[in-house]
């Protein structure tokens, strides 16, 4: 089959690679139909995530037609769509009994090596790293899924697979970040980040009773479609100084709510900015926490900062001091997908979102080496790329 | 209860440490023999460099081996063997009498356990055990049990006159706020080369300590899931150099057999079935 390989920083290719086969009883094998680049597939792409292998297959964004299952899946069978979580959990330990999905105990085959980092490990993810388990991902045309029986879920309508496809992860994750930032009626939320979890951000905290959204970014594109989708919008190229522009925008009184969707590769024209680029470029510094200092300076007392952005080591220079002298609640981590599925499954049936609103590229897998650079660099108004693994190269 | 020590020791009639057997090595020389001689293995088995290097490196830790034995065979008073020990506690989200039984089901060890390939029932107390070695060749021994408290607690040790020795056991007790039960594994190793060969064995395959920990935690996955989680088998594109000492680095070290079967959780059984 053809499948996307991490070959190394910069570096993916489209290779010919063997077909997955059913490895343990509750796998199944996945026809991918759709699959997606998410930004955090970036952080991997840049050579800021640890533990990569040159040869791994990527992706964490996928959709298709169950193909063939284990002796252990009851509930699906050859022939079913499915959407399936980007984090793999085992549903039969006490984190995933507890919801928290993503905190998994057993899907983790390398969990020795995250606890050595972590102290414990969380669950495992789809083509990202060996920390995170190491399993091949889906930006290919079929994908080993474990733990089936758990996490895919049968799409019974026949919505396109483009309104579908960000169930696996961003929708989850942007809903999550919202419903983390504890957002009362009426609250005003700042939104670092007008990627695509970004959007899904501002959607759901609106979703969930938000007055105002003040959203953050540089690149006008997606201030734009941030805007369309109703929130005010702080171009940080522009403005100097975010925490004043936050204050001014919020009559002095600070945001009830932040929200990081940006993560470990913060941009700024700030000194804090340059400070963690140069350490990051020498490896003295895992993460860029730019974002993370902003938030919390410009949050308001006893507010609540919710990271979605993904971080991996240690930071420098965290404003802790104004953390505990505001009072304020901080919540985070990988996203619980499989809690979101069907709640935001019902939302999409409905009609009360269309998330195929993000899209900006669909191209075949064979293109995907080329959308990497494109989505990175920001090129060509690139906001969320869709990969189709069947349909043949363009010419 | 205040538990002022984290180490859970064995029994009287369990432990090694009274077999008469020093715990220290009289001289670094047998350690760095098995050392070379584990190091050539790893270098091999990765493949990293071609078989004849890795074989000349396999000569000079043999040689210096028998260099040792030799030398040591002639002072009985020099032990060759070293004591280790590891222990490693987990939470189960299973009751203790479904784990015991899972525990003392040896038929379904080589499911979960690195590197055994076939155990069985013996007799009452005893057991057949068969071990893939990481530099090839298997070794077989007969375990006995040295004591059992069903659904509480289980220890053994390998036979006298087994070609390994080792001895361990494994408590069970309730967990707090329903979550289980909190299982502790102890197990005693005596090894050619002691604590330094221990040490380096981590290079090949694992610690005696990661042994101890993985296996618990095969364990575990095992209970919960009735499957070892792997991504042993599946694909991905070319490996370059770089590629291939990342895979040494952080790629799965899980040593256990292939196994697509699941588990079957035994019924706790109130008496010892006899063979």
């Amino acid at each position: 089959m053809k499948a996307l390989c991490w070959m190394g920083k910069g570096s993916v290719e489209v290779q010919q690679v063997p077909d997955p086969v059913l490895l343990n009883p509750r796998d199944a094998i996945i026809k991918v139909t759709r699959t997606a680049i998410c930004g955090s597939d970036l952080h991997l792409f840049d050579g800021y995530i640890p533990t990569m292998e040159s040869g791994d297959i990527l992706g964490h964004e996928f959709m298709g037609i169950v193909e063939e299952v284990g002796s252990g899946v009851g509930n699906l069978k050859r022939g079913d769509r499915v959407v399936v979580p980007f984090t793999i959990a085992c549903g039969k330990c006490f984190f995933c009994n507890d919801q928290l999905w993503s905190l998994c105990d057993n899907s983790n085959p390398n969990a020795n090596l995250a606890e050595k980092l972590y102290g414990y490990s969380g669950s495992a993810l789809f083509g990202y790293s060996h920390i995170y388990g190491g399993y091949a991902g889906g930006q290919a045309q079929y994908v080993r899924v474990p733990f089936a029986d758990i996490g895919p879920l049968k799409i019974e309508n026949d919505l396109p697979d483009d309104k579908l496809l960000f169930l696996t992860d961003i929708f989850p994750t942007g809903y999550m970040a919202a419903e983390n930032a504890n957002i009362r009626e009426g609250d005003t939320v700042a939104i670092w980040g007008c990627g695509p979890v970004g959007q899904f951000a501002i959607a759901s905290a609106f979703m969930l009773g938000a007055k105002r959204v003040i959203a953050i970014d540089r690149i006008p594109e997606r201030l734009r479609l941030a805007e369309s989708k109703g929130a005010e919008t702080i171009n940080y190229s522009e403005d100097v100084d975010i925490v004043v522009a936050l204050r001014e925008l919020t009559g002095g009184f600070g945001p009830d709510s932040c929200i990081d969707a940006v993560g470990l590769e913060a941009h700024g024209t700030n000194i804090g900015f340059i400070y963690d680029k140069v350490k990051q470029t020498f490896r003295l510094e895992m993460d860029r926490p730019n974002v993370l200092r902003q938030a919390i300076q410009a949050l308001r007392k006893g507010g609540t900062l919710s990271i979605a952005g993904v971080y991996g080591g240690f930071l420098d220079k965290m404003p802790f001091g104004a953390a505990f002298g505001k009072g304020i609640t901080m919540k985070m981590g990988q996203t619980h997908v499989h809690k979101y599925l069907r709640p935001l499954l019902e939302r999409i049936e409905k009609g009360e979102i269309d998330p195929s609103f993000i899209i900006t590229h669909k191209v075949p897998l064979d293109a995907a080496p080329e959308l990497y650079k494109t989505f990175r660099d920001k090129q060509d108004e690139c906001i969320k790329v869709v990969l189709d693994p069947w349909a043949a190269a363009a010419a | 209860m205040i538990q002022n020590s984290r180490t859970t020791h064995l029994d009287q009639q369990s432990t090694l440490a009274p077999a008469g057997t020093d715990t220290q090595t009289s001289s670094w020389k047998a350690p760095a023999a098995a050392g070379a001689a584990i190091v050539a293995a790893c270098l091999l088995r990765k493949q990293l460099f071609r078989k004849r290097t890795a074989w000349m490196l396999a000569g000079v830790g043999a040689a210096q081996a028998i260099h040792k034995w030799s030398a040591a065979a002639g002072n009985a008073a020099v032990p060759m063997r070293g004591l280790v020990k590891a222990q490693a506690t987990m939470t189960i989200n299973r009751s203790a009498e479904e784990l015991y039984a899972l525990w003392e089901d040896v038929e379904q060890s080589p499911k979960w356990m690195e590197r055994i390939v076939h155990a069985e029932r013996a007799g009452d107390r005893t057991s057949k055990w068969v071990m893939q070695l990481p530099a090839g060749g298997r070794l077989a021994w007969t375990s006995e049990i040295t004591a059992s408290e069903p659904g509480k607690k289980l220890a053994w040790r390998s036979a006298s006159g087994s070609m390994i020795a080792q001895a361990g056991q494994v408590l069970f007790e309730p967990a707090v706020n329903g979550r289980g039960t909190v299982v502790r594994v102890s197990q005693e190793f005596l090894l050619p080369g002691g604590k330094l060969s221990a040490a380096l064995s981590g290079l090949i395959a694992r610690t005696p300590g990661g042994f101890v920990r993985e296996n618990l935690r095969h364990f575990k996955q095992f209970a919960e899931t009735g499957e070892v989680p792997t991504t042993k088998g599946q694909p991905h594109g070319a490996r370059t150099a770089g590629g291939r000492v990342q895979e040494i680095a952080y790629g799965e070290n899980n040593q256990r057999k292939p196994d697509t079967q699941t588990a079957v959780m035994p019924q706790p059984q109130p008496e010892r079935q006899s063979a």
